[in-house]
């Protein structure tokens, strides 16, 4: 087996924060006796992933996926634990020879001058990695071409459309062809023919180079595309680590078969229930074929086998005390 | 060269609003004839055309001077680094392989670009720097960089309370206060008693009144070795300052938010 591209290996995080109490009595009390407390964002978490693999990273608003990234690329320092990236045993240190070799892509954090046009951030990029000219401009007329925004490259960023510029964020992790990707969130606020533009893109980039892929993301679409294998997080800690299909048929509930028809049912069969005029619920623990005529069968798809249906139910779990 | 692009897109920033560009240099002017006439109005009242051997109409270039400077030597760093810091955007500069200060100063000279023509053009054209040797030339230009460093690096230290502070925007009327009266933006420190003379080698200061004087060719040779010899030491204080603060920040930043 190939020596992994990244190892976590039981590192956690905690950080302090502060609560605050409301009203004017308890201002004026925290301006004296501030209440302190420690979150742990990340517990114990272990983890590997290797050259050329994308891992998908699941977990609700704050469960702790985008700290786990941030522990990856050096932002945070692990409080306990190591991290392990490339030959790399101290990302927090940020050595340049480190940073040369990761792309990061955080969508709610810019990497674009505002006021300029996209091309003269790329510029400042190809200065910061030292991309030989030839080399940039060949590969930036080809991931500007890919991502279809090659007229917008002189635009002012302020001008762009939020789509424009998530991909315009994206060629800026790309630019100096890092050896491990991290994104954050993707495709947030992007229409779905984008959405579909970055997924084929993002697979032809991963089956060519071989480019190590970390992506995290609320959009299950993404995963479901992209991700060969997921790790989901909740309340800080890893709670699954496996292929999607995995994750499904571990925590789908029994077999349920939900189906609609193109027109109501004269007769319902053994084991259907009626869910509405033309919607149907099938138990399929009790039979081997479905008991409808497949030529009204508009859609059948299995009650609460979806990533987002698992997701829902895992993520509303309450936190392990 | 990456610094140089970031000086480039600095200065291009800084022509991409023209219209602020120029409602700030109205504003800076304005605040100019307000000092002027203020000024006019004192030498007119106390009868003298001498104070502290500054004569009025040498006032007014002393005041047209020293808030050119104010504007060279700006606060942007603390606003930039808080901005950063609260927004969690920092991240997105940490994770380039690149020295955020040295990225920051060049942006720095770039946003004070267009006020530096102004003041190199004023010492190359009506200061009388150029008639006393080359001696006197080179040092002033050593006290200019020294000086310009000097002050990057003290506001970059106190912007690194960005860390710990959740708005830092009261520091704004502080340091403009500081730049004003210790600074010499309101009036020549040289008008104090004697005893407070020490003030004029303060960082603001040396900033402020005494890149001024030299503009105007009131420092001696003695006087600009100790201004340079005083900027060298507020430099390698406010340097290693920095490093140690920044060290204990920068673990103290959660990156905030996704």
């Amino acid at each position: 087996m190939a020596t992994p591209t990244i190892t976590i290996d039981h590192v956690s995080f905690n950080y302090v924060t502060y609560t605050k109490q409301s009203g004017l009595r308890g201002s004026w009390h925290d301006l004296f006796h501030r209440q302190k407390s420690t979150v742990a964002a990340v517990q114990d978490v272990s983890l590997t992933v290797a050259p050329g693999e994308v891992l998908g990273l699941l977990g609700a608003n704050g469960a702790g996926k985008t700290t786990l990234i941030k522990l990856m690329t050096g932002i945070l320092p692990a409080s306990a634990g190591q991290v392990r990236l490339l030959d790399d045993q101290h990302p927090f240190q940020k050595k340049p020879a480190f940073l040369q070799r990761i792309g990061v892509m955080l969508s709610q954090k810019s990497q674009l001058a505002w006021d300029l046009p996209p091309l003269d951030t790329l510029v400042l990029l190809r200065e910061i990695y030292h991309i030989p000219h030839d080399r940039f401009d060949h590969w930036l007329a080809f991931l500007t071409e890919q991502l279809a925004v090659t007229e917008q490259l002189h635009e002012p960023v302020r001008k762009l459309s939020l789509g424009q510029r998530i991909k315009f964020e994206l060629i800026c992790a790309l630019i100096h062809t890092p050896e491990i990707l991290f994104l954050d969130e993707p495709t947030i606020g992007i229409d779905v023919s984008s959405q579909a533009n970055i997924y084929r893109f993002l697979q032809q980039l991963n089956h060519d180079t071989q480019m190590t892929i970390i992506l995290t993301s609320h959009n299950t679409k993404d995963i479901e595309a992209l991700a060969q294998r997921v790790a989901v997080i909740n309340h800080g800690q890893k709670i699954f680590d496996g292929t999607p299909n995995g994750l499904i048929s571990r925590y789908a509930s029994a077999a349920t078969l939900e189906v609609v028809t193109d027109e109501p049912l004269e007769t319902l069969p053994a084991h259907v229930t009626r869910v509405d005029e033309t919607h149907y619920r099938v138990d399929a623990t009790a039979l081997a074929t479905v008991p409808l005529d497949p030529a009204h069968i508009l859609q059948v798809h299995r009650h609460n086998g979806s990533l987002d249906d698992i997701l829902t139910q895992l993520f509303s779990e309450e936190a392990p005390k | 060269m990456k610094y140089w692009q970031t000086y480039q897109n600095a200065v291009t920033t800084t022509f991409a609003y023209r219209g602020n560009l120029v409602l700030h240099l109205l504003t800076v002017g304005l605040n100019i004839l307000m000092a002027c006439f203020m000024w006019l109005a004192v030498y007119r009242f106390s009868g003298s055309d001498n104070i502290a051997g500054i004569g009025a109409n040498q006032m007014i270039v002393y005041l047209i001077v020293v808030n050119v400077l104010a504007l060279i030597f700006s606060a942007n760093p603390i606003f930039t680094l808080s901005s950063l810091i609260r927004s969690g955007n920092l991240s997105v500069m940490l994770l380039r392989p690149i020295n955020y200060f040295r990225q920051s100063f060049w942006t720095y000279l770039g946003q004070a670009t267009p006020y530096l023509v102004v003041y190199g053009l004023a010492i190359g054209l009506v200061s009388p720097i150029f008639h006393q040797g080359w001696v006197y030339v080179l040092g002033s230009l050593l006290l200019l960089g020294v000086t310009y460093g000097m002050y990057f690096l003290l506001i970059s230290l106190i912007s690194l309370t960005s860390f710990w502070l959740i708005q830092v925007w009261p520091l704004r009327p502080v340091l403009s206060a500081l730049f004003l009266l210790l600074g010499g933006q309101a009036f020549p420190l040289q008008i104090l008693p004697h005893a407070w003379q020490w003030l004029t080698l303060n960082p603001f200061a040396l900033a402020g009144n005494q890149l001024t004087l030299l503009l105007l060719g009131k420092l001696s040779q003695s006087q600009l070795w100790l201004a340079t010899g005083t900027a060298v030491g507020w430099l390698l204080l406010a340097a290693v300052l920095l490093k140690i603060v920044w060290r204990r920040g920068i673990r103290s930043f959660e990156g905030v938010g996704g």
